[in-house]
């Protein structure tokens, strides 16, 4: 879910980016981007237990619309993200290895997945209906029966990605506790006059 | 990703787990919330359904007694009572439900109010109604009958979604709290383990704490703490080493001195026993010493007095050696006196011995001349007989030759008798003259023997001066000794009662030692006891 860089590799671009913008610097963008997913994720997944446990009434209309527009708008931002970062030749900025690219990819899975089984879902069920009277197109043939399924599927699926999101929060902090102030990654932490053994530690912060 | 004022720091961590597992939690009270009001609603519907049924139930007795007075033409005639009670439970039902229900309460309703109109006056309008009120309360139980299914299947449909919240949440709240116990078992506890292991072998984790120093958090802090510390540590421990070979000589210096020091502590309780003994000694010593001091105090005052007379008499025999050493030396002037007139008594001697000598000659010469005078008196007295012979002859003119001749002749006889008396003088005086050099060689020999017996006294006189000045001299310097001696003998005194009171002294001194000597075992035991006990 981060929009990392990585200063060895392919991002040659957004490195001298980062390097312009200071070492541990990313793109606005790229920032804003991931934030706005770790936000839009969490009101979806806040809502959707809501609505769930609501089941039905007035307030549970309220909070599927909500949630399906919500989701909506989560998709086109994963999407574009997808797209940036494909453009940019952005590579994963954490370290290899310890399952963070599987973790990065995974996630990335998940919220293209987990939207796409919600949108089935609602297609299947025909409520299709957006806040600020847009509809969804369908993608699923409408009362084709799978609805239960495939909105049972999309909510577990939804906890094994917030399972994978509190994975990638561990990961993050931990690579940004063990890498110390002023390391791009842990290619560069290899690096031997970056392993700083003087007493003044010239890139602590 | 993270603000820059974001570290990653325990504190920071441990706020973003909480606010991750606050979410759950919060999460899982609010669909507790939600579930207990949806639950709340499920059992005020399942109860208005249920009293509903009741109602409708009640009214049965009601609704039978109804349907037969008025179906049958021999029963008892409908009363409106029965009719009431059957309205009261339908709008009841009406009240308490909504939907198809409550239309269809209101419609049996109206029908039951136009059958207690139409009851008595129209019997077959009033049997229709009955009919219709039947058709009615049927469809009133089927929509009863139909609500309470709706509502038990939402409500089994609520059960199941919440379950499956609650199963989901759980789930993600302990996935949560695994991952934070791994993770800052991770970060947290396995550093400050490895830490504190560090502590303890330093250079084999040096590299890691440097791989941990460049952390953020507190971790970070502790581990450049650390490193710093054990970079401080390291210098100390060179110098440490130093100090620890300095301090193994000094270690095995005081090893020895405390051998020495045991050796010597115990040498020390010999001696303070010892000590003991000799101050016991000592003290009976010393009183002995005070009661001989006395008597020595008694014998030096005897000494003193003897010591003085000596002196006195010796000043005598020094005087009495003076005025022998006067004697002698005029002894030796009178030897020397004796001496000069003996050497003058040998010149006059020898002189006499030459004058006698001279007159032995001069007596012979006398006696040569005196014999020439007698052979002249004789050649005279024969010329002078021959001149009378010729004086004869010659006469008369020889007579005055005659008288000159026989005066001559005379003379003549006159000179031999006076040559004989010279001679017999002569021989007399020759005779004396041998006597006196008979008595000169004597005296010689006398004077000889004086002189040689003066030179011995002059010798003898001068020998005895010179020792009996010797002696004057030593008496003198006896006389001084003795003074001195009396003196010392004085000053003994005076050190001896010096003495005696040293010796209270030293009896008082020596009980004290002998109580301090007993003091120093005493501690010198303990102590020993002591070191033993902390050795022990």
């Amino acid at each position: 879910m981060t929009m990392p860089i990585s200063p060895s590799g392919d991002g040659l671009v957004m490195r001298s980016t980062a390097h312009r913008a200071g070492p541990r610097s990313f793109p606005f963008l790229a920032k804003l981007l991931h934030w706005m997913t770790a936000v839009l994720v969490l009101v979806l997944f806040c809502s959707g237990v809501l609505m769930k446990q609501i089941g039905d009434g007035p307030m549970a209309d309220t909070l599927y619309a909500l949630h399906k527009t919500t989701g909506a708008g989560l998709f086109g931002l994963v999407l574009f993200r997808m797209a940036y970062r494909v453009l940019a030749r952005l590579t994963g900025h954490w370290r290899e290895g310890g399952g963070d690219r599987a973790v990065h990819g995974v996630l990335y899975a998940a919220l293209i997945i987990v939207p796409m089984l919600g949108w089935a879902g609602v297609s299947d069920f025909g409520a299709r209906e957006l806040a600020l009277g847009l509809t969804l197109p369908a993608i699923w043939p409408e009362g084709a029966g799978y609805s239960e399924q495939l909105l049972k599927s999309h909510a577990w699926l939804v906890f094994a990605l917030m399972g994978l999101v509190v994975l990638h929060i561990g990961i993050a902090l931990g690579d940004y506790v063990q890498r110390g102030a002023g390391r791009h990654s842990r290619a560069a932490a290899k690096m031997p006059q970056r392993e700083s053994s003087s007493p003044s530690f010239p890139n602590m912060p | 990703m993270f603000p820059k004022s974001f570290k990653a720091t325990v504190g920071q961590r441990l706020a973003v787990w909480g606010a991750l597992l606050g979410l759950v939690a919060l999460l899982l009270a609010a669909a507790d919330v939600v579930s207990s009001i949806r639950l709340t609603q499920f059992s005020r519907d399942l109860v208005a359904y249920a009293g509903a049924g009741d109602a409708l139930a009640q009214a049965d007795s009601a609704y039978q007694r109804l349907n037969a007075s008025l179906l049958s033409d021999s029963g008892p005639p409908a009363e409106k009572a029965d009719i009431e009670v059957v309205e009261r439970s339908v709008a009841d039902i009406a009240m308490r439900l909504h939907g198809s229900v409550h239309a269809r309460a209101q419609e049996a309703v109206d029908l039951l109010g136009e059958l207690s109109r139409q009851v008595g006056s129209d019997h077959i309008g009033a049997r229709e109604s009955l009919k219709r009120l039947a058709a009615k309360r049927n469809e009133l139980r089927i929509a009863l009958n139909e609500g309470m299914t709706e509502v038990s299947g939402r409500l089994a449909l609520h059960v199941d979604n919440a379950w499956q919240n609650k199963l989901l949440l759980s789930l993600l709240g302990m996935f949560l709290v695994i991952l934070v116990i791994t993770l800052e078992y991770r970060w947290l506890v396995r550093p400050i383990t490895g830490m504190a292991r560090a502590l303890g072998s330093v250079e084999r984790d040096r590299a890691w704490i440097g791989k941990l120093a460049i952390r953020r958090d507190e971790i970070g802090m502790l581990a450049r703490a650390l490193l710093a510390h054990l970079r401080g540590e390291q210098a100390q421990q060179e110098a440490a080493k130093q100090r620890l070979e300095v301090l193994s000589h000094e270690v095995e210096r005081r090893d020895r001195l405390q051998l020495q020091g045991q050796a010597f502590q115990q040498r020390i309780a010999s001696i303070a026993t010892v000590l003991e003994q000799h101050a016991a000694r000592m003290s009976g010593a010393s009183g002995e010493l005070a009661r001989f001091s006395g008597s020595v105090d008694e014998r030096a005052a005897a000494a003193a007095g003897s010591t003085q007379r000596a002196s006195t008499h010796v000043d005598d025999v020094s005087r009495s050696l003076i005025d022998i050493s006067r004697l002698l030396t005029t002894t030796a002037g009178e030897a020397q006196g004796t001496t000069e007139v003996a050497t003058a008594a040998k010149v006059l001697v020898e002189e006499a011995t030459a004058d006698t000598v001279v007159l032995c000659e001069a007596v012979g010469a006398i006696s040569e001349i005196i014999k020439i005078i007698g052979t002249v008196a004789n050649q005279t007295n024969l010329l002078a007989l021959n001149a009378t012979i010729e004086a004869a002859r010659a006469g008369e003119s020889g007579r005055g030759f005659a008288v000159v001749a026989a005066e001559v002749k005379q003379l003549a006889n006159r000179s031999a008798e006076a040559t004989d008396q010279v001679r017999s003088g002569l021989d007399s005086i020759n005779v004396a003259a041998q006597r006196i050099t008979m008595r000169v060689g004597a005296l010689v020999t006398s004077v000889n023997q004086v002189e040689r017996a003066a030179d011995s006294i002059a010798d003898l006189a001068r020998k005895q001066d010179a020792s009996s000045r010797s002696i004057s001299e030593s008496t003198s310097k006896t006389a001084g000794d003795v003074r001195l001696v009396a003196d010392q003998v004085e000053q003994v005194a005076g050190m001896v009662e010096d003495w005696r009171r040293t010796a209270e002294t030293v009896t008082h001194a020596s009980a004290d030692l002998g109580r301090q000597a007993a003091e120093l075992r005493q501690a010198v035991d303990g102590f020993m006891s002591e070191t033993q006990r902390m050795r022990a």
